[in-house]
């Protein structure tokens, strides 16, 4: 019985905490989008490739 | 025969077809390098999926698999949260300044042309030993589909991968691992119900596989120290491997990075998953196989009907090409754009880079088949290739990028040590050390403890260095 289950928790185990990763992967895109933040400017560049990515504010 | 021959000439001429679409979008390095760096979410996160997505996960992983059992695949976590790490913790900062390649982003942080040097010597070599292990992949599966010798398969690969990728860069590689990418999914997606059905439904599946191999549902296939080291190695190698960082260079912003990044998420987890449930299919319908590597391709010809084992060869191929032409822009960026412009002739005339450039990745690309048929690279199993150069590339780069944008004190004497100490003990344990640990773990400590020890004993940097990554402080 404890075999049984210990098979089944280590595949099906795998598709649900992926399941779980992504929803709290949803929850944290929206709450940062969600934060009323400035959109700044980039910093200095050294005009290799062109323009900042970042946004200013945005670092954790 | 013929149907295969028509499903691949078909495939070919698209991917021919946006070389030459990209040749005519292509009027300057940052197009070439980084695809002018306005990638939205769905090409940007589709880029990153298919560049990770690579033989090593239809040939490697299910290799890997069908030996050890379900137990490996829980590696298949570390990918998301390393992703997460990406757009969260890393992206913010080192995007804040946008360059065209890894080592160019050293070179401004460490204000040095040597670490940049340094750094483009690493990706070189070990890009060249990845490319390798995927050249070796696509000759097996060009044996198996056109019975041709895997010699030259491997020659014809490299031939197609080079026509697209040097003439169209960055642009023909991203729209190229777009066809690529919805490719293996079709693929991955119809032949998964297929190969259940084969085997009498899922519940038998399981039967059937517990008793070919009673260990495939246990956590004794792999020893647990290894398991853990290897979801290391893939979780640091995701975050620091070139290929994956100069993509956040490519997209627009950050918003379409966390986007991108999610849909990148979605999809290399959930093709990987599928790719696991093949694996088992693999276990019962071919129980005594040489190699586990021959799983994949044995699926596509023997189980599946013509036209979908066609797309599933077709498939697998997508995978392999879709990650060595990113790995061929990221080596022939190292060779031309990092070392020749760099050290050797920086005042060059934008036509005379691209040109360079278009050179760099054609040299590039030539010396992995060419060691190949010299004898020298054959023989691993292809999965353990891909974490060796994600062991290398994670003890190389994590701790300059990561502690580069998040800690002033970093100097470039602690990254070069960092980048050196993390290759020859990455190196050296591979040779040497017990195989129960991913040689990643004694190189990313030892790259960590560099890092920190020569920065601290160092002249702390100048004002100048920092003032890009840590404004206002």
């Amino acid at each position: 019985m404890r075999s049984v289950l210990e098979a089944g928790f280590i595949f099906w185990g795998l598709f649900a905490t992926f399941g779980l990763i992504v929803v709290l992967y949803v929850i944290w895109m929206v709450w940062v989008e969600r934060r009323k933040e400035p959109i700044g400017t980039s910093g200095a560049d050294s005009g290799e490739g062109g323009s900042s990515v970042g946004e200013r504010g945005e670092d954790p | 025969m013929s149907l295969h021959l028509w499903v691949f000439g078909a495939y070919f001429l698209i991917v021919f077809g946006i070389g030459w679409y990209s040749l005519r979008h292509t009027s300057d390095e940052a197009d070439y390098w980084i695809a002018g760096g306005k990638l939205g979410w769905a090409l940007g996160g589709a880029t990153l999926a298919a560049t990770h997505t690579s033989a090593g996960t239809f040939i490697g992983t299910i290799g890997v698999m069908y030996t050890v059992g379900w137990s490996f695949g829980w590696l298949v976590l570390s990918i998301p949260l390393a992703y997460w790490f990406t757009a969260a913790v890393l992206a913010p900062r080192f995007t804040r300044v946008r360059k065209l390649t890894l080592p160019a982003f050293l070179e401004a942080r460490y204000y040095s042309r040597g670490i940049r040097g340094l750094s483009a010597a690493i990706i070189l070599v070990a890009t060249i030993v990845y490319i390798q292990a995927q050249i070796v992949a696509g000759g097996l599966i060009a044996n198996i589909v056109f019975g041709v010798p895997v010699r030259w398969g491997m020659i014809g690969f490299t031939v197609i991968l080079l026509a697209y990728t040097v003439i169209g860069g960055m642009i023909a590689v991203v729209y190229t691992d777009f066809v690529q990418l919805v490719i293996m999914i079709l693929g991955v997606l119809l032949a998964v119900p297929l190969a259940i059905r084969q085997v009498d439904g899922l519940d038998n599946l399981f039967s059937y596989v517990q008793a070919v191999n009673p260990l495939t549902f246990t956590w004794e296939g792999l020893p647990g120290t290894l398991l853990f080291t290897m979801g290391l190695a893939f979780m640091l190698g995701s975050v620091a491997t070139p290929e994956k960082l100069i993509r956040l260079y490519a997209m627009k912003d950050m918003s379409t990075i966390r986007r991108g990044v999610l849909f990148a998420i979605l999809v290399i987890t959930g093709v990987n998953l599928l790719v696991f449930v093949l694996s088992l299919a693999s276990v019962v319908l071919f129980p005594v196989l040489p190699t586990g590597d021959l799983a994949m391709p044995m699926i596509a010809r023997a189980v599946l009907p013509p036209t979908l084992g066609a797309l599933m060869l077709a498939a697998i191929t997508s995978a392999m090409m879709s990650t060595v032409d990113s790995l061929l822009i990221v080596a022939g960026s190292a060779l031309s754009y990092d070392l020749y412009q760099n050290l050797v002739h920086p005042g060059a005339s934008e036509k005379q880079k691209v040109m360079v450039d278009r050179l760099g990745i054609l040299v590039v690309g030539c010396i992995p088949v060419l060691l190949l048929l010299t004898g020298v690279g054959e023989g691993e199993l292809v999965q353990f290739i891909v974490l060796l150069f994600t062991a290398l590339m994670a003890s190389a780069f994590f701790m300059p990028v990561v502690l580069g944008v998040y800690w002033r004190r970093g100097t470039k004497e602690g990254a070069a040590s960092a980048m050196i100490g993390g290759v020859l003990a990455t190196f050296l344990w591979k040779g040497f050390g017990p195989e129960t640990i991913d040689p990643v773990l004694p190189g990313f400590v030892v790259s960590a403890v560099l890092m920190v020890g020569v920065s601290l004993l160092s002249p702390p940097p100048p004002k100048e260095a920092l003032e890009s990554y840590f404004p206002g402080g």
